[in-house]
């Protein structure tokens, strides 16, 4: 076996097994935050023990997010060693900063979040757990900065043989990686909330004891939901229209268009024939592609054939046409999940906030069942984001089989993957049960 | 001072906190079945670095993002030629992490035995190829003009590095055992103070050794510099063994301390300029100047880190003022 293919292989489930558990991590903590802080301002004890019981599951899901995540610092180096010798003077300072502003903000104060309740004022327990929430947000904005040079290079370089950091500003905030970040990061807003929509619906359905602990969680989540999700909806658009510009054949390839295309027609199911640069069957409808990229019913979307013959130009010969099945299916999937979660959310808001209207079972069920929907968008999200990117690692300044490391050997690569995989599956399992137990424990 | 060397000190000096902090957690962790078969016990004995080894980890994780933005060279070519050593680390730190934050959480006998040796293994597995890291360092690899590893697992698993792996484990025993002695109170103390000289006898043969086969192996000791440090570690050491004769448990953490930030300054002493030695060829040897990042980078990461370093260690120094009280049989969490 290819130790390339491997290491790729070990990167996208380490990082899939992260953002598993980050999201949860980054949304919890947030409303953990908010509850503790009711709790101090109105001294009502419901607020203290929600805070505890979704307090819970947001140690699980750190604890799961500090692990997983440690592997993926090691690997630039591990797996990657040409590449973090390339990009490392722009790449690394994102991840120092990261490490200094975020990590010990995140880990000093939960520890005394949990370990100081008797030595710590009300104060200064609100304010330590405010302390993890921003550290949790920072390291979403710091990596995620470190990500969008991988997406669209800025303030470097080419000098030495590497890319080299001349303007820190450009990298640190980057349009793209502003409006990424505000896209993850909502992102695990929605994820939570859906988290605690589903757990809430099995108390209800359960008729549990505590129909007025879940009421109040339900109407929190709706509000945080909604709120995110409509602003995930509306800097994904913003995204497509930057894609369109910066980089068009990842466009392309998510709406599996090859030809240029000028009649703004959207495609809802195509079946791609890759090797044959064709679409076998494609099923689309008018205008929604110009509306989703570029506001207007008017706009040119360059197809993949002629972006591929342009990169030749500039690169020299080779394939730049991405996995074209794997990134148009994985962004239909998101978009739909995206979709499907907005109607529940607007369904719900109305019943739930008019009273008396009691839910009935099936939607109950639908809650449960639409807990693993943004997951399912975090991570067809970032296939679009990651493999959209190839054959490059760096677009258009580095070759992702460019990056692996020399002298890898086949069966050292396959060892750690296989370690790696089997640990984190058995954990994810394990996490999966404690959090099974907790919903059916109840607050 | 240049640049890169300010930033080699940075490095130095993350890696010696990093020591320092996980030390003791590495210590407790292995000590952890050892100490006590008592659920109520064990609890207190976790309860004892439970709020600081999530902070203290940090270290290592800002030492490794550190060395990436400051010596991208560095990095991956450590990284890339000893990963069987790191992945053996990761899985150590995954599964003592986990199981920190795992064990509490069910009321089951059989759930806490399993997770408590795992925290045990992962931490002596962790510490134990750390110790590897430093001896590979000090020795030097197989590194090509490529910056590519040439060699093989006996490159990387040499008697010296073996040497320095039981030196590396047996330290952090010491330190997460007088740690624990300022930590705990009741019952749980008397069979940790009947380990701790013979856990202080095996450290001091270990750090003797170790230091003797660097000088034979390496010529390590033989500047000024490098002399007194190693000097100050071994009297450090002594005194620490007379603290804990006499029921010095403050001083004596402090002495253990101090040994590992002295032989952690006396690695880095005996590596500079260098950074990661070549064995093949001393011209393919990185050094400071050679595997550094770029004048502007540098500056950047300098000012950035003029802010954090001392905020983060003010704030993370307040929290040990917090949950400065010895643990008692009373406290749950
Ligand atoms: C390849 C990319 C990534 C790397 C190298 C990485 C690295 C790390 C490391 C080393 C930790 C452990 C820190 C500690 O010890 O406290 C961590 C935790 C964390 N990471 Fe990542 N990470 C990556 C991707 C992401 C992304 C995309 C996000 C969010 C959008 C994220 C958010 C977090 C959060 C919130 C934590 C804290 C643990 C938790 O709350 O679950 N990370 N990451
Ligand atoms: C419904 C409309 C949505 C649109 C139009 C949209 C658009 C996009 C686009 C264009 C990207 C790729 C960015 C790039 O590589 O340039 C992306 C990535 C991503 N999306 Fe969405 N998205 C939508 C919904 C969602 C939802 C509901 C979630 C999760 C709850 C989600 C999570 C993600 C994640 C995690 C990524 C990868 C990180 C990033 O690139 O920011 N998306 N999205």
């Amino acid at each position: 076996m290819d130790p390339l293919v491997l290491s790729r292989w070990q990167f996208a489930i380490t990082t899939s097994y992260h953002f598993l558990f980050v999201p949860l991590s980054v949304g919890l903590g947030l409303l953990v935050a908010i509850m503790e802080t009711l709790y101090m301002n109105r001294r009502r004890e419901i607020y203290r023990r929600m805070a505890v019981y979704w307090g819970h599951f947001f140690l699980i899901s750190v604890a799961m997010g500090v692990v997983t995540g440690i592997v993926l610092e090691f690997q630039f180096g591990l797996n990657w060693a040409r590449f973090s010798r390339y990009v490392g003077d722009v790449f690394g300072p994102p991840l120092a900063i990261e490490s200094w502003a975020a990590f010990f903000l995140e880990s000093v104060f939960i520890g005394v979040w949990l370990y100081g309740r008797k030595a710590l004022s009300i104060r200064m327990q609100v304010f330590s757990i405010w302390m993890v929430t921003l550290g949790a947000m920072l390291s979403a904005f710091w990596i995620i900065s470190a990500n969008a040079f991988m997406q669209e290079p800025a303030g470097y370089v080419l000098r030495n043989n590497r890319v080299e950091l001349v303007n820190f500003l450009a990298v640190a905030l980057n349009h793209k990686a502003l409006y990424m970040c505000g896209h993850t990061i909502l992102a695990c807003i929605v994820t939570t909330s859906f988290f605690v929509l589903g757990v809430c619906a099995w108390h209800f359905l359960r008729n549990t004891a505590e129909q007025d602990f879940f009421r109040r969680s339900m109407k929190l989540a709706i509000l945080t939901g909604l709120v995110s999700l409509l602003g995930v909806i509306v800097l994904g658009h913003f995204m497509a229209r930057d894609m369109a510009q910066h980089q068009p054949m990842k466009l392309a390839a998510a709406e599996a268009i090859w030809e240029t295309r000028t009649d703004g027609r959207e495609s809802l199911f195509a079946v791609i024939d890759e090797p044959a640069r064709r679409n076998k069957v494609d099923i689309t409808v008018p205008w929604l592609l110009n509306v989703m990229v570029f506001d207007s019913l008017q706009g040119t979307i360059k197809g993949m054939k002629p972006l591929q013959e342009e990169q030749v130009v500039l690169s020299g010969p080779g394939n730049y046409i991405p996995p074209v099945t794997l990134t148009y299916w994985s962004f239909r999937l998101m978009i739909f999940s995206g979709i499907t979660m907005l109607l529940l959310l607007l369904v719900l808001a109305v019943t739930v906030f008019r009273r008396k209207i009691v839910l009935p079972r099936w939607f109950q069920w639908a809650l449960i069942a639409a807990v693993m929907l943004p997951h399912i968008a975090n991570i067809t999200g970032w296939i679009v984001t990651e493999v959209g990117r190839q054959p490059w690692a760096v677009y258009g300044l580095l070759l992702t089989s460019a990056g692996s490391t020399a002298g890898l050997a086949a069966a050292t690569a396959l060892s750690s993957l296989i370690l790696f995989t089997l640990i984190y599956t058995v954990l994810a399992f394990i996490a999966a049960s404690l959090i099974i137990r907790q919903i059916k424990k109840g607050p | 001072m240049d640049l890169p060397t300010f930033w080699f000190i940075i490095v130095a000096w993350l890696l010696a906190g990093f020591f320092f902090l996980e030390g003791f957690d590495y210590g407790v962790g292995m000590l952890l079945p050892f100490l006590s078969k008592e659920e109520a016990q064990r609890r207190m004995i976790i309860s004892s670095i439970g709020g600081v080894w999530d902070g203290n980890e940090v270290w290592m994780v800002s030492a490794g993002a550190v060395l990436f933005a400051s010596f991208p060279s560095w990095y991956a070519t450590l990284f890339s030629s000893l990963y069987i050593v790191f992945t053996l680390i990761l899985c150590g730190l995954i599964l003592r992490g986990i199981g920190i934050k795992f064990r509490n959480l069910r009321e089951d006998h059989r759930w806490r035995a399993v997770w408590d040796w795992l925290i045990c293994t992962g931490s002596f597995t962790a510490a134990f190829f750390w110790g590897v890291v430093v001896g590979d360092l000090l020795q030097g690899l197989p590194i090509t003009d490529q910056q590519v590893f040439a060699g093989g697992i006996r490159d990387i698993f040499t008697p010296f590095s073996l040497t320095a792996a039981l030196a590396v484990v047996s330290l952090f025993l010491l330190h997460g055992a007088v740690y624990l002695n300022i930590k705990l109170s009741g019952d749980v103390l008397g069979k940790l103070k009947r380990l701790l000289p013979i856990i202080f006898l095996v450290a001091l043969l270990m750090a003797a050794v170790f230091l003797l086969l660097g000088y034979l192996r390496l010529g390590m000791l033989c500047s000024p510099a490098e002399l007194i440090l190693a000097g100050l570690a071994v009297a450090a050491l002594i005194a620490c063994g007379i603290s804990i004769l006499r029921k010095a448990d403050l001083t004596a953490f402090w002495a253990s301390g101090t040994v590992i930030l002295l032989i952690v300054s006396l690695v880095f002493t005996f590596l500079y300029p260098r950074v990661l030695i070549s064995t093949l060829d001393p011209r393919w040897t990185l050094t400071v100047q050679n595997a550094s990042s770029s004048p502007y980078s540098l500056k950047v990461m300098s000012v950035v880190a003029i802010f954090f370093i001392p905020t983060t260690l003010l704030y993370q120094a307040w929290t040990y003022w917090v949950l400065r009280k010895r643990v008692e049989h009373s406290d749950r969490y």
